[in-house]
């Protein structure tokens, strides 16, 4: 089915845009604070780059109160091994598994 | 869990530990139920989600990297995200890690989720549940093409689908961009992806779409409302894990639990699914009492 097992063609944005970048800084921020990716931290992105943030922060407070998403983010607890690979050092300590 | 359980090590991944907690819950209960044990890495971290290897690939590949060495010895990771199963993949290899899905598409554990289904005598509500299955652009990369579960031509998820007694609908959007995390950066144009993903849905005559990526659920659940008040209509359509699917398939108690955690609600949609099979039964009932006295005649 070679068809259907084709990549889909994705939506039509340049990967540079400035919206696109502001999401990287987002995601490596998060990564470097906690290690893992705060969906909030990602809904405050959108709501900087929408006419009418207000009513998608009313969303986000419905989902919220629906248990959807997390009131606060998860850390990782050995957050300095992910700013070790984030930053490309070597990591000297065993891996605990 | 008996003592040959098979063991894979189980990377959740952000979204199952946030907004799709009821997909996690239901992927750990079926592995449960199919002898498949699931051990969580230990302090997991992110995968990179594709943003960071945008940004730097030596750094997404080393996030990838660390939860692969986490894992424990040569145990193939299990994750049902398909953006953290192509990561973790690019990171190590193709056999390193599997989407869940092509884990229980596998053909013996296929047989065991079978058995629980069979064992519960009857196919409702699913068995009248027409599905459009939503791929998203991520699958080709993460799952459904190793198992060779679509012996008749049928992806692993259509082949889970109708094992589970679901009708699946061929339709124009399931391999449609879910607007991924282009959503949160450029919303304007996700929002209108969205939008084609729901009209194509309307036109294909499905009750619900089921997805196997939690992004895709998160973006097709939380946002058509935000899409529907964009076109001034109320869409109301259930998207469904699929293993919330095979759950009710099995009439786990479970799944309603997991069910009342969608921002769009099913229930309304099981609720006529329950009705409608309940008068296809009494029909047949029927048909068979009057049968006999037909034929005595």
């Amino acid at each position: 089915m070679p068809a259907k097992r084709s990549r889909a063609p994705n939506a039509k944005t340049k990967p540079t845009a400035p919206g696109v970048e502001r999401l990287r800084e987002i995601f490596l921020e998060q990564i470097r604070a906690r290690g893992r990716v705060h969906q909030r931290a990602v809904l405050a992105a959108m709501r900087e780059c929408l006419e009418h943030p207000a009513t998608e922060h009313m969303q986000e407070i419905a989902l919220l109160l629906g248990r959807k998403l997390r009131l606060r983010p998860q850390k990782v607890k050995d957050i300095a091994a992910v700013r070790r690979a984030l930053t490309g050092e070597p990591d000297t300590r065993e891996a605990s598994g | 869990m008996s003592a040959t359980a098979e063991v894979f090590s189980y990377y959740p991944g952000c979204l199952a530990a946030q907004s799709a907690r009821e997909y996690d819950a239901s992927i750990r209960r079926l592995a449960g139920l199919v002898d498949a044990s699931l051990e969580d890495i230990n302090d997991w971290n992110c995968c990179g989600a594709g943003v960071v290897q945008q940004a730097d690939e030596a750094a997404g590949r080393a996030l990838a990297r660390r939860n692969l060495d986490r894992a424990g010895g040569d145990r193939v990771v299990v994750s049902g995200c398909p953006i953290c199963v192509a990561r973790l993949r690019e990171a190590a290899s193709d056999e390193a890690a599997c989407h869940v899905l092509d884990l229980l598409a596998r053909p013996d554990l296929r047989e065991r989720i079978a058995a629980k289904i069979g064992a519960t005598g009857e196919k409702r509500p699913v068995g009248s549940l027409k599905v459009a299955c939503f791929y998203g652009c991520q699958f080709p990369q993460a799952a459904g093409e190793q198992t060779g579960a679509g012996e008749d031509a049928s992806t692993p998820l259509e082949a889970l689908m109708t094992l589970a007694g679901a009708s699946v609908v061929t339709w124009r959007g399931s391999r449609r961009c879910c607007g991924g995390y282009r959503l949160f950066s450029e919303p304007e144009v996700g929002f209108e992806t969205l939008r084609k993903i729901f009209r194509d849905f309307t036109k294909s005559g499905a009750d619900a779409i089921v997805t196997a990526c939690p992004h895709c659920h998160f973006n097709l659940d939380a946002f058509q409302y935000t899409v529907g008040r964009r076109q001034k209509r109320a869409l109301e359509v259930p998207v469904l894990h699929f293993t919330e699917v095979l759950a009710l398939a099995m009439n786990l108690e479970a799944a309603e639990k997991w069910l009342d955690r969608h921002v769009t609600s099913p229930f309304g949609l099981l609720d006529r699914l329950y009705v409608e099979e309940e008068k296809r039964k009494r029909a047949e009932g029927r048909a068979r009492k009057t049968k006999p006295k037909k034929e005595q005649q």
